[in-house]
């Protein structure tokens, strides 16, 4: 045994140790992807007049989008379990550094669904209130307000659901990132579903439509990184695997 | 014409538990980590199963490693978990070897 098969020995054993640990391969992408199907289906929804939807569609994309990132949480230990447990189990040594960095990554995640949150509220309350000023005609407004209460009850409720669950589903920064991805990604359509919905005057449409741009421009970003990112970690778990010696039969 | 042991005293004194190489192997992955699967350490260092359950014994005999038994769902698994003395072992291990082997001369 050479001073490079100890070295790779230990490498290996870390590396495999924090794949179990902290990196979750294909489960990371899939969050990216669920972030690109959802804000494709949510612009169709949108984009195609959806008050001509039928209701129970529209009721079962909205739990679709507000449940994605239930289902990627739920999906992600499977993958993982299915995917990456071919060598079994191996505990990563306690990481004080790497653990205070992903509480830091949890407590941030919680404060930006907390600013999102209050940022929704603030909007529903401010587009509901613009909405009766102007006293628009129901023609006026696309989609019908006792839908948006409950559209809105959503918004306000689900951020505390995700934040409730970080703790549990988050294991590492890449899991983090592509967490505040998926959630932000499902909620924002319904952020700019209302906000054109509501508002009228052409100067707040340039203005939201250039936030909501690049919001989404951002979301799709991440989501892409997400996807290169998970794509990357399975590839790595491959040539771990295609690394290994053959299992030597001989007893002695 | 007699023979001077005393160089080679160094080498007869390293720890024999530890030298062996499926041993090193084993200790080294069990360094690397809090707590290791029997299969990993298999397919790791491409051991067969016997002749890794006779290191492990041999090394569990010496206090170098605790075996961890525990049930996934129905299955037994074994994991092992490396021991402050063989942690201690396997330092001190490397460092003489270290002292033994001749340093590189730059050319």
């Amino acid at each position: 045994m050479t001073a490079l098969d100890i070295a790779h020995l230990e490498a290996l054993t870390k590396d495999y140790a924090a794949f179990r640990a902290r990196k979750s391969g294909l489960a990371t992408a899939l969050g990216g992807t669920l972030v690109i199907a959802l804000f494709l289906l949510y612009a169709l929804m949108i984009f195609s007049h959806h008050p001509r939807w039928p209701r129970p569609w529209i009721y079962v994309l909205s739990i679709l989008v507000y449940g994605s990132p239930l289902l990627w949480a739920l999906a992600k230990p499977l993958l993982v379990c299915v995917l990456y447990r071919g060598l079994g189990e191996v505990k990563l040594r306690p990481d004080v550094a790497q653990e205070r960095q992903r509480w830091r990554w949890i407590h941030g995640l919680a404060l930006f669904l907390l600013l999102f949150q209050s940022a929704a509220l603030l909007g529903f309350v401010q587009g509901f209130l613009g909405s009766i000023s102007h006293s628009l005609s129901p023609n006026q407004i696309p989609l019908d307000l006792p839908f948006h209460w409950r559209s809105w009850l959503w918004v306000v409720v689900m951020p505390c659901v995700y934040a409730l669950l970080a703790p549990w589903c988050i294991r590492g920064a890449e899991e983090a990132r592509t967490y505040a991805v998926l959630v932000a990604g499902c909620v924002l359509w319904t952020v700019v579903g209302f906000s054109f919905a509501v508002v009228q005057a052409p100067t707040s449409r340039i203005w939201l439509g250039s936030i909501c741009a690049f919001t989404l421009v951002l979301t799709l970003g991440w989501a892409l990184r997400a996807i290169h990112h998970g794509w990357r970690e399975h590839q790595e778990y491959r040539s771990m695997l295609l690394g290994l010696p053959p299992v030597d039969s001989t007893e002695v | 014409m007699s023979f001077d042991p005393s160089p080679l005293q160094p080498i007869l004194t390293l720890d024999r538990v530890v030298h062996e190489p499926a041993r090193l192997a084993i200790l080294t992955i069990l360094a690397s980590a809090e707590e290791v699967e029997f299969l990993f350490i298999q397919r790791v260092t491409g051991i067969s199963k016997g002749n890794l359950s006779s290191h492990t014994q041999r090394l569990e005999g010496a206090g170098y490693l605790e075996t961890l038994k525990s049930f996934r769902g129905r299955i037994p698994v074994t994991s092992f978990r490396i021991t402050e003395d063989g942690r201690a072992a396997l330092l001190a291990y490397h460092r003489q070897l270290r002292a033994l082997l001749p340093e590189e001369k730059s050319r």
